[in-house]
């Protein structure tokens, strides 16, 4: 199927209005932390290529809709089932709607991993999609997404694909 | 008769005592959830009951599972001596608390044969809630684990408390 010139710009002008309208009726509820917060949590991976792989992190929010951590913790990976590793991580993140008081939010970035292990450094690199529930009582959030990444082992690289990403964010 | 000056002390400073009864800070006793993954992929904590034994010093004892190097699944308990500290950050009336200290495993494999004994410390933050008297503490706990094997490890722990 072809579609005209017309028919693309009127899908291209209801889309754009229907984004204006989103942003427009969620902008007075939205409960996502402001620029200059500090938060905390934990953050939890499991792939198919490694086992639950979980960090401590800390969350600097230094402009409205971005996100930046730092965050210790395991460096398990398909070859590596004991280490230590950094995790550092970029997002910028879109409110969808509200959920009550709550808001939804859709969270973009990536993720990199750099670690010591039983098998020697392991490095990893991946974007991240997440959907990000924020409670409005409290400075809490949960987070859950997909987080793919390359493995990069010392005998070679593997693509981790299938995988999930849960975290919990409390934001000061 | 001190009752009733205290509460007029209270009332005379205009201090709602909603905000008294939110202050977990000051209660005595925490049961709940305390769970921590390692490394190595072993599973430890439990039911977790943390008291309040001096002015920011808690002592948390919690069981029954405790895994360790690959010997699992294991039964156990372990005991944590934790200091509370600032920076008391706070979003509206939530607060958080750094917490650090020393503590340790003890236990055994299900068939009682293995010894399993992990020296560990703790860093990490606790979130006390306002719209219930609920502590969320996320942990890291760099671990040496004496039996049965010698190893080091790294945990990472959530716990949620209500507190009494």
């Amino acid at each position: 199927m072809v579609l005209s010139p017309q028919a693309v710009r009127l899908a291209v002008v209801l889309s754009t209005s229907a984004v204006l309208i989103l942003a427009s009726t969620n902008a007075h509820a939205d409960a996502s932390p402001e620029a200059g917060a500090v938060g905390v949590g934990v953050i939890h991976r499991v792939g198919t290529e490694a086992a639950t792989r979980s960090h401590l992190v800390a969350w600097l929010r230094p402009a409205e809709r971005l996100s930046f951590g730092a965050g210790l913790g395991h460096a398990t990976t398909q070859l590596a089932r004991s280490g230590l590793s950094v995790r550092v991580s970029a997002a910028a993140d879109v409110p969808i709607t509200d959920i009550g008081e709550s808001t939804l939010l859709i969270e973009g970035g990536a993720v990199a991993t750099l670690g010591v292990s039983n098998e020697g450094p392991v490095t990893t690199l991946g974007p991240a999609v997440r959907l990000v529930w924020q409670a409005a009582a409290e400075p809490i959030a949960l987070t859950a997404g997909w987080s793919p990444e390359v493995q990069l082992l010392p005998d070679g690289g593997v693509f981790d694909a299938p995988s999930g990403e849960l975290s919990l964010r409390l934001w000061f | 008769m001190r009752t009733l000056l205290a509460c007029a002390a209270v009332c005379a400073v205009g201090l709602p005592a909603t905000s008294q009864a939110a202050d977990i800070t000051r209660r005595k006793t925490g049961i709940g959830v305390n769970t921590a993954l390692t490394s190595r992929q072993d599973v430890q904590g439990g039911l977790a009951l943390t008291l309040r034994a001096r002015e920011q010093m808690l002592v948390r004892i919690s069981t029954p599972f405790v895994q360790a190097v690959r010997v699992n699944p294991g039964w156990g308990a372990g005991a944590d001596v934790l200091w509370r500290f600032g920076p008391e950050l706070k979003n509206d009336g939530t607060k958080l608390f750094l917490r650090t200290g020393p503590g340790l495993l003890v236990g055994t494999d299900r068939y009682g044969v293995d010894s399993l004994a992990i020296l560990q410390g703790t860093a990490g933050a606790e979130v006390h809630l306002t719209t219930a008297p609920v502590t969320i503490a996320l942990e890291v706990r760099p671990q040496l684990v004496v039996a049965p094997y010698a190893a080091v490890d790294l945990a990472v722990g959530t716990e949620v408390s209500w507190w009494f």
